[in-house]
């Protein structure tokens, strides 16, 4: 079981295959839960959102398209979009820098099975970011990954609302140009 | 509604592609980038990005049950679940209806913060040795609530001590469950029951054989 693909697994969840559907659940809920805590910094918020965005990818797991990125990245985008939903509703803007350095860090126990990935996609993606600017760095992280808008990221970097734009924009286009590049240069 | 020009929608896709942009900004883009090819690659390739960005999130370990309480929540939605836990969930549904209303409120709200106060339905696997799932537990909250536990694999037949333990307290005996032929069950009404309760088996030597600790069913 533990050497089907993330696809074959997501095809299984669209067939109703209960043997596919623990599988899923057993292979990402650590990275679901793991981005849905740096989002929250709420363990049982988290939670519910960690459960909340795989029943919905298995519900919709037929609706999944491997054409628009792999399993782990529409899974953990739902994961992303469902946590930031929560965040928004509930919580004023107060974000640990540590959190942030925690989150450009280099995923530790990762099992050999994702580490080509992790290096195809997110190693590539760490890499790139780190090229960036600090202030960027900061900015794409805040605004891309806990889900701060430009007002919060203005207040929290305590820069005019402009200049967090700028950064956001920037490191966003600077990303985009860079893993371009090294996709030419495979 | 005027559609910008692709100068604005190209400095504006990043925004878009982030999720940052909302009200006219946002249908202004949408709408250049419905008819412009040029501007609505960009989009689709910052949106390529700004999704990867997910994947930075670190791993952290979930509660113990929580992959089991994600699985409940798919068979309980797709339905296609064993006779015997149909049975136990409509023997605890009938009369925990207002757990049940309070669900479809949950669902409703999209568990937001007015229904968390209700009365929910709660479900746990009984787990013995080693985290071995021997059964499950399943209740309203409230008080007094509805419980039903049913025990089907891994426990030796006689007879054991159910017992309560609210959280962070000491527990207290619900009745005498007879495990016959690998089977037992049991349903009925007992004290105030919360997330985090815990039900327990216990053996003639004091030994608990099999525990649950009841969380909300994860339906949406």
């Amino acid at each position: 079981m533990w050497s089907v693909s993330d696809e074959s697994l997501v095809a299984g969840l669209a067939a109703g295959d209960a043997n596919a559907t623990e599988a899923f659940v057993a292979r990402f809920q650590r990275r679901v839960y793991g981005l849905a805590r740096v989002i929250t910094r709420d363990d049982v918020l988290a939670e519910d959102v960690a459960q909340e965005a795989l029943l919905r990818a298995w519900r919709h797991a037929s609706a999944y398209d491997p054409r628009r990125g792999s399993v782990v990245t529409w899974l953990l985008t739902i994961t992303r979009n469902l946590a930031i939903d929560q965040v928004r509703v509930r919580r004023p803007i107060a974000v640990d820098p540590a959190v942030l350095l925690d989150t450009i860090a280099p995923a530790a126990n990762v099992g050999p099975a994702e580490a080509a990935e992790i290096m195809d996609e997110v190693g590539r993606l760490r890499v790139a970011i780190l090229t960036l600017p600090v202030e960027q760095q900061r900015a794409i992280v805040l605004a891309g990954v806990l889900g701060l808008s430009g007002r919060e990221v203005a207040e929290l970097e305590d820069v005019p609302l402009g200049t967090a734009k700028t950064r956001i924009r920037a490191a966003l286009l600077r990303l985009r140009a860079l893993l371009a590049h090294e996709e030419r240069a495979e | 509604m005027t559609s910008p020009g692709c100068a604005t929608a190209r400095e504006l896709a990043p925004d878009l592609a982030l999720g940052l942009l909302d009200g006219s900004e946002r249908a202004g883009v949408l709408s250049h980038i419905h008819d412009c090819p040029s501007c609505q690659a960009l989009v689709a390739e910052l949106s390529g990005v700004a999704d990867l960005l997910g994947s930075l999130g670190p791993e952290a370990e979930p509660p113990p049950d929580f992959g089991a309480r994600v699985l409940l929540a798919t068979e309980w939605r797709a339905r296609r679940v064993r006779r015997r836990w149909v049975a136990t969930v409509a023997a605890v549904a009938a009369v925990a209806v207002i757990g049940a209303v309070a669900l479809v409120r949950v669902i409703d709200a999209d568990r937001g913060p007015t229904a968390a106060a209700a009365p929910e339905l709660l479900s746990s696997p009984m787990r013995g040795a080693g985290g071995l799932r021997v059964g499950r537990a399943v209740s309203s909250t409230g008080s007094p609530a509805s419980l039903a536990v049913t025990v089907d694999y891994a426990v030796p037949d006689g007879d054991y001590q159910l017992e309560i333990r609210p959280a962070g307290a000491a527990s207290a005996p619900i009745t005498t469950m007879t495990i016959a032929d690998g089977h037992g069950e049991w349903n009925g009404r007992v004290g105030l029951v919360q997330t985090g309760t815990e039900i327990e088996l216990v053996d003639a030597d004091g030994v608990v054989v099999c525990r649950a600790t009841l969380r909300a069913v994860g339906a949406d």
